[in-house]
C-alpha cells in the first residue's frame, strides 16, 4: 500500500503544486480544497492507468475515489495492481 | 491554402469549445484541422464570462491574449427577484481574478487565432453537413465550402457546432426540454446606466473607472432579463416562456416593439435603460435553445459545448462549460489514440462528465427535473471544490428556481452558509 501512496503523493505534488497551500498528507481533501479539479482528475487517471497498468472503470469514476491521496491509493489497490516503480 | 482531405482530428466549429480542443490537441503533436462555417470575428451571444474561465485560459496559454483585450471586468452579480435583491462577490469564493463581460466576436476570434498559433490549421467558410462514423478507425465528414464538397477523413471528429448541433441532430438524440421552452430576445444599447457593487447605479461613462456587476431581474413567474455592460454597448436580453411570449407579443406591431416595451416596463431594467438607445442592428431572437443530447460520444466522434447541450443562460455557465468540454474532449481523443484499448472507457468518462454537468446545470436553473437527474447531478456536484459548491449554492439561492439544487444536495455535504448580501434597493 505504502509505495502506491508515495507515488500518488509525488504525482500530486508535481501536477497540482500551485494549488497545494499546506503540507500534503494522506488525508488531505483533494477535491474539497480544489487541489484536484475535474480536469486534473482525468490527468491523474491517465497517470494511474499508465503507471500501474490498471483501468479505472466508469463506475469507479466518482468523486469519493479521488477525495484524498489515501482514497486514490486504495482505488489503485482495489483495482489489483502492483506498483511497477517507486 | 486549400482544405486538406485528412487529419488526425477534425474540429467542426471555432467557438470556445472547438478552439480549446483544437489547440490542446495540436500542442500535443496531433494533426488538427478546424473548420468554421463563418469567418471570424463573427457575432454571437453569451457575453458574461465567470472567473472560472481564467483556469481554462491558463490551461491553453491564452491568458495574456485575453488580458490584452481589456474586456470589462466584473466583481460579481446582483439579482432582483421580486422583492428580494441580492449580491454575490466572486472574491468570497476563492476567486482572485474577476469575471468578464466580453464582446464574443473579439473573444472567440482571439481564442481561435491562439489555437492556430499552437498548430491547429484553421479553415473558415467551410461547414460540415454529415458525419459517417461508427468504427474505431475514425470518421468521414462531408464538408462543404465555396469551392465545393469534400469528403474528409479523420480519426476523430469533434462536434463544436454550437446550437447547430451537427451530430445530435443527425443522430436524432437532441432532446428539447418539453416543459420549459423559452424564447430569448436580446439587443445592444448605447448609453445605458449600469449597476455597480452595492447596487449603485452609474452612468455608462463611469464604466472604465467603476467596474459593473452582471444584473438580472425576474420577469413574471419564470422569465428573467440580463444586463451586461461591455466596452461600447450594453447587452440586454429577455428570457421568456414561449407561451408568455406568444400571448404578450401579439399586441405589438413588431418583435422589436415588444422587446423594447418589455425592457422598459421591467422593474429596475426600465430605469437603467432610460435615455439609452437600441443600436447595432436591432433585436435578435432565439427559441427552443434548452436541450441536451442523450449521446455525446461514440467511435470516432465527441460532442462538445453548446452542441452537446444548453440549459438556460441565467448563471452564465455556457462559456465555461464550452472550454471545460474542449479540454476533456482533447483528453479523451488523446487517450483513445494513444491507448486504443481504452478508447471506449475514455469516451464513457467524457460522456459521464458532460451529462453530469448538464444535469447539474438543469437542477440549478430550472424547476423541472426527471427522476434520474438528481443522482447524476449530485455525483457531478461533488466533483467541485467547497468554494465552487458554495458559489453554486449562493448563486442559485438568488432566484426561486433552485429547489432542485436543494434536493440534489439534501443528503450530501451542503454548504451551511450562503455567502450573499441582501440589498435594500438599487441606488440611482
Amino acid at each position: 500500500m505504502q509505495p502506491v501512496l508515495d507515488i500518488v503523493t509525488t504525482w500530486l505534488k508535481r501536477a497540482a503544486a500551485p494549488r497545494i497551500s499546506a503540507e500534503l498528507t494522506p488525508d488531505t481533501e483533494l477535491v474539497v480544497l480544489g487541489i484536484l479539479d475535474s480536469i486534473e482528475i482525468l490527468n491523474l487517471v491517465s497517470f494511474l492507468e499508465e503507471h500501474f497498468g490498471v483501468t479505472v472503470p466508469i463506475d469507479e469514476f466518482i468523486p469519493e475515489n479521488f477525495a484524498s491521496p489515501r482514497a486514490v491509493a486504495e482505488l489503485v489497490g482495489r483495482l489489483g495492481s502492483v506498483p511497477v516503480a517507486a | 491554402m486549400s482544405l486538406p482531405t485528412k487529419a488526425d482530428v477534425l474540429v467542426v466549429g471555432g467557438g470556445p469549445a472547438g478552439s480549446t480542443a483544437a489547440g490542446q490537441l495540436a500542442a500535443q503533436g496531433y494533426d488538427v484541422v478546424l473548420i468554421d462555417k463563418q469567418r471570424h470575428p463573427r457575432e454571437t451571444v453569451g457575453e458574461s464570462v465567470l472567473p472560472q474561465a481564467w483556469k481554462y485560459f491558463d490551461l491553453v496559454g491564452a491568458t495574456p491574449a485575453v488580458e490584452a483585450c481589456r474586456f470589462v471586468r466584473k466583481s460579481g452579480g446582483i439579482v432582483a427577484w421580486g422583492d428580494q435583491i441580492t449580491q454575490i462577490a466572486f472574491s468570497d469564493f476563492g476567486h482572485d481574478r474577476p469575471g468578464l463581460h466580453v464582446e464574443r466576436d473579439e473573444m472567440d476570434d482571439v481564442l481561435l487565432r491562439h489555437a492556430a498559433s499552437r498548430g491547429a490549421r484553421v479553415f473558415e467558410g467551410w461547414r460540415a453537413t454529415s458525419v459517417a462514423s461508427g468504427s474505431n478507425d475514425g470518421s468521414v465528414v462531408t464538408v462543404v465550402g465555396d469551392d465545393g464538397t469534400t469528403e474528409f477523413d479523420c480519426r476523430y471528429v469533434i462536434d463544436a457546432t454550437g446550437q447547430g448541433s451537427l451530430m445530435a441532430r443527425q443522430l436524432g438524440c437532441r432532446l428539447l426540454n418539453p416543459e420549459y421552452r423559452f424564447v430569448a430576445l436580446w439587443g445592444y444599447f448605447l448609453d445605458s446606466r449600469y449597476v455597480a457593487p452595492g447596487g449603485v447605479v452609474r452612468p455608462f461613462a463611469d464604466l472604465a473607472a467603476h467596474p459593473p456587476v452582471t444584473f438580472v431581474t425576474r420577469l413574471g413567474e419564470w422569465g428573467w432579463s440580463w444586463h451586461i455592460p461591455m466596452k461600447r454597448y450594453t447587452s440586454v436580453g429577455l428570457v421568456i416562456p414561449i407561451e408568455d411570449y406568444k400571448r404578450d407579443s401579439a399586441a405589438f406591431p413588431s418583435v422589436q416593439a415588444y422587446f423594447l416595451a418589455t425592457c422598459r416596463n421591467a422593474a429596475w431594467l426600465g430605469d437603467l435603460l432610460d435615455g439609452a438607445t437600441l443600436t447595432n442592428g436591432g433585436v435578435r431572437m432565439m427559441r427552443d435553445f434548452s436541450y441536451v443530447s442523450e449521446t455525446l460520444a461514440g467511435p470516432g466522434f465527441l460532442i462538445t459545448g453548446d452542441a452537446a447541450g444548453f440549459v438556460d443562460p441565467i448563471f452564465s455557465i455556457g462559456f465555461s462549460i464550452a472550454m471545460y468540454s474542449g479540454n476533456i474532449a482533447a483528453w479523451a481523443v488523446d487517450r483513445s489514440l494513444r491507448r486504443p484499448a481504452q478508447a471506449a472507457s475514455a469516451r464513457a468518462v467524457f460522456q459521464k462528465q458532460m451529462l453530469g454537468r448538464y444535469q447539474l446545470a438543469h437542477t440549478m436553473a430550472l424547476p423541472g427535473v426527471d427522476a434520474a437527474a438528481p443522482e447524476a447531478a449530485r455525483t457531478h456536484f461533488n466533483f467541485f471544490s467547497r468554494n465552487e459548491q458554495e458559489l453554486m449554492w449562493s448563486a442559485a439561492s438568488m432566484t426561486t428556481r433552485s429547489a432542485n439544487l436543494v434536493r440534489t444536495s439534501a443528503d450530501g455535504a451542503a454548504p451551511a452558509v450562503l455567502k450573499r448580501r441582501e440589498l435594500e434597493t438599487l441606488v440611482f
